[in-house]
């Protein structure tokens, strides 16, 4: 190590697991032969069936830090931590721990069903290195913390799941590691035992202790942790300060549902179908938006719809509260007399605001052959997600469809924008991009007796 | 770069453990230590588990013993054991013999019971591995108490002479102890991964038992009487009854020889079941 600060160092960490348990057993055997001879085991590679379940991960914790762990089920995660605390060797790379290290790993560890609330806290404290001594003097702490004054001398099978997490923690909240590993621990118990967590975890790092956080969710990252790692299929997808890791992971998460969606529309939407597979063909094509209706027999035809940029230049995607500009380019057989656009935006299928001729007024009191026509929104009003927009176009009166409602477009509104806004809240990333979509300036005043105290502004 | 001397630093690498023979050492020790109040939790949960879900409770630790020697006596009694100059009555010599040998099947099946019990804790929890061998020394050396108990009651009621080296015995029977736990510990990393070994053990047990001069007196000659001459643990079960019964010596030089294979036999043990560990929990995990 070479800074003294440094609590945790782990450098090109990998391990790899077998797929089947005959030859995992059997990969067992010769492994602890290989070491009763001092040598490695086939070092550096796979042997058949194996996987590297992490593969080459590289991190540092400093003391006062926090490292938050994110990445589905299977990314490896718990291996990580269990590799951290000491019950599993690398087979590459190296890690280096500074201190006493204590886990929360899967609280229920070690409890005895038949065995009372009480004595199973003494059996558990003493896995984790309390001495009789200390363990009488903190109990009533310990019983009073998982708020089980009442239970505490019940066998433990009689306790909920939640009830049995909350004594597991309570144990542990008695230590003083220098450094903590705490696995989704937080998922369990109510809001006032997390609360209690949470505070408890607090008071730890400010006591300068590291802690590495495991949990799936994203807002407690953003929340909690100064820094975090994201792994994928065992590797390092990213890595370094939260707020950062998890814009990317929420990137990657929307560009997901993006595509589950645009193929889910193929699967049902008779109607979008087309629009939607052409918009996706041609994207993947051409790299620009643009969406086509290619009915020939129809009073008017949709050519392309193409999402542009404040700068005037075709997008995918927008920054935070920008100008947005919808450019539709039309064919219309026959001359049509005063055609009405209108633009639904729209998320998870509810319509948040509509751009529409009907409000607005007519445009030219008549088209023929093709055409343009742009609607410019000088400022999108839209949190980081994305969005779907759909567009229908009436006759003059207002009454027939000229095009009926379909999906002709997606927008993504990313981040980018954000520091724009001043964000002082402590789930601002997480809040703006899973919360409401729509996001409108406002200004919060605090008054007193003596008058305004205190003015909290959202304004860019 | 500053180094606080009261913190520890560890660092796990691919590497094996012994190349660092004296740390290895080291840790063990310290582990030990460590691990006498957890062993002593360990053992308290273990024992009060094992038998609070049965009728018949602390029984069972003596029924097994009192059943083979019956069965023993009765077929002596119809003659088809052939045993001559024991030295002693018959159900005397068997009794001592099944309780000797009993302390060397209770320790060779104590580790691999305690890792079996402890398995859930061992995925999940760091906590010093020597607990689990000093709990299985606490489960052989119960054992060991409630057979003196039971050996004592016999004898009496038996009318058996006792012989004034019978204190002695507890050497023999340390040995056996000692004996057990080791062949125990040495099966522990095989026997985590492979259910054979804890089916295995049960026909070892019996099969060791026939080659042991256990019911009967080694013969004079044929296979058996090889057999039971080179099985080291014969002097073993030979000593610890002589000295209760006939206070006859001549074994105790050999005993304590095959003490001293047994012990470092039992460290070689204790390596190879630490060197394990991290190994079978990757294997087991989760």
């Amino acid at each position: 190590m070479t800074d003294a600060a440094e609590i945790v160092v782990c450098r090109g960490l990998s391990k790899r697991f077998c797929r089947r348990l005959k030859r995992s057993l059997w990969y067992g055997v010769r492994d602890i032969g290989a070491e009763a001879v001092g040598r490695r085991s086939a070092p550096g590679r796979l042997r058949r069936e194996e996987f590297w379940a992490l593969d080459d991960v590289s991190f540092t914790v400093r003391r006062g830090e926090m490292l938050g762990l994110i990445g589905v089920n299977g990314s490896g995660k718990s291996t990580l931590l269990k590799m951290l605390n000491g019950l599993m060797k690398p087979d590459a790379g190296a890690l280096t721990l500074r201190g006493e290290v204590q886990a929360l790993i899967e609280l229920g560890a070690g409890f005895n069903p038949i065995l009372s609330g009480r004595e199973n806290v003494r059996i558990n404290a003493a896995v984790l290195g309390m001495s009789k001594a200390q363990t009488d003097l903190v109990m009533p702490e310990i019983v009073e913390f998982a708020g089980l004054e009442d239970f505490i001398d019940a066998p433990v099978q009689n306790y909920s799941s939640g009830m049995k997490a909350r004594l597991g923690f309570a144990v542990v909240s008695q230590l003083d590691p220098d450094v903590l590993l705490i696995d989704e621990v937080l998922s369990v118990g109510d809001m006032a035992f997390q609360e209690k967590c949470m505070r408890r975890m607090d008071a730890l790092r400010k006591s300068n202790r590291a802690i590495v956080f495991v949990t799936h969710s994203l807002y407690q990252v953003e929340a909690l942790c100064d820094s975090a790692l994201w792994l994928e299929h065992g590797k390092a997808r990213k890595y370094g300060p939260a707020g950062d890791v998890v814009r990317s992971y929420l990137d990657d998460q929307e560009m997901r549902a993006m595509r589950d969606s645009a193929e889910e529309g193929v699967a049902y939407e008779g109607r979008s179908t087309v629009a939607t597979r052409a918009y996706f063909d041609a994207r993947d094509a051409a790299g620009s938006p643009s969406a086509s209706a290619p009915q020939t027999d129809q009073a008017m035809v949709i050519e392309s719809v193409q999402l542009l940029a404040a700068n005037g230049e075709p997008c995918e995607e927008l920054p935070f509260l920008s100008a947005c500009t919808v450019r539709i380019r039309f064919y219309c057989p026959r001359r049509i007399h005063q055609p009405l656009f209108n633009l639904r935006f729209c998320h998870g299928g509810h319509g948040l605001f509509e751009a529409s001729m009907l409000i607005d007024g007519p445009g030219p009191s008549a088209v023929e052959g093709s055409g343009t026509v742009e609607c410019h929104i000088p400022l999108l009003p839209l949190t980081p997600k994305v969005y779907e927009v759909k567009l229908f176009v009436r006759s003059g009166e207002g009454i027939a469809d000229l095009i009926e409602m379909r999906a002709v477009a997606w927008i993504r509104v990313t981040d980018e924008g954000l520091d724009a806004v001043p964000l002082r809240g402590p789930m601002a990333i997480n809040h703006l991009r899973q919360g409401s979509p729509v996001y409108v300036p406002r200004t919060w005043r605090f008054y007193e007796e003596s008058g305004l105290t205190h003015t909290v502004d959202s304004r860019y | 770069m500053p180094r606080d001397p009261h913190i520890e630093e560890r660092t796990y690498t691919p590497d094996s453990e012994l190349r660092h023979p004296l740390r290895l050492l080291r840790s063990m020790g310290t582990d030990l230590v460590a691990g006498r109040e957890l062993a002593w939790r360990l053992f308290v949960r273990d024992t009060a588990a094992q038998y609070r879900q049965s009728a018949l409770g602390y029984f069972w630790v003596i029924l097994p013993p009192l059943a083979t020697s019956a069965i023993f006596i009765l077929l002596n009694s119809a003659n088809v054991i052939v045993s001559k100059d024991l030295g002693m009555s018959y159900p005397v010599y068997v009794i001592t013999g099944t309780v000797f040998f009993g302390l060397f099947s209770d320790g060779m099946a104590a580790p691999l019971k305690t890792v079996a019990a402890s398995k859930p804790l061992l995925i999940k929890v760091r906590f010093p591995r020597e607990a689990l061998l000093l709990t299985a020394w606490a489960q052989t050396l119960l054992s060991f108490v409630i057979r003196v108990g039971l050996l004592a009651v016999c004898l009496v009621l038996l009318r058996a002479h006792i012989a004034p080296t019978a204190p002695l015995a507890i050497i023999p029977a340390a040995g056996l102890m000692l004996f057990g736990i080791m062949v125990g510990v040495l099966l522990v990393p095989l026997g985590a991964l492979y259910q054979d070994i804890t089916l295995g053990i049960v026909l070892l047990t019996s099969a060791l038992m026939l080659v042991t001069p256990v019911a009967f007196a080694p013969p004079s000659s044929g296979a058996l009487a090889t057999i039971m001459h080179y099985n080291p643990l014969s002097p073993l079960v030979l000593c610890a009854r002589d000295l209760v019964v006939t206070g006859d010596t001549s074994n105790l030089p050999a005993t304590l020889a095959i003490m001293g294979v047994c012990l470092v036999l039992f460290v070689i043990g204790w390596v190879l079941f630490r060197l394990a560990v991290p190994i079978i929990v990757e294997r087991l995990g989760s």
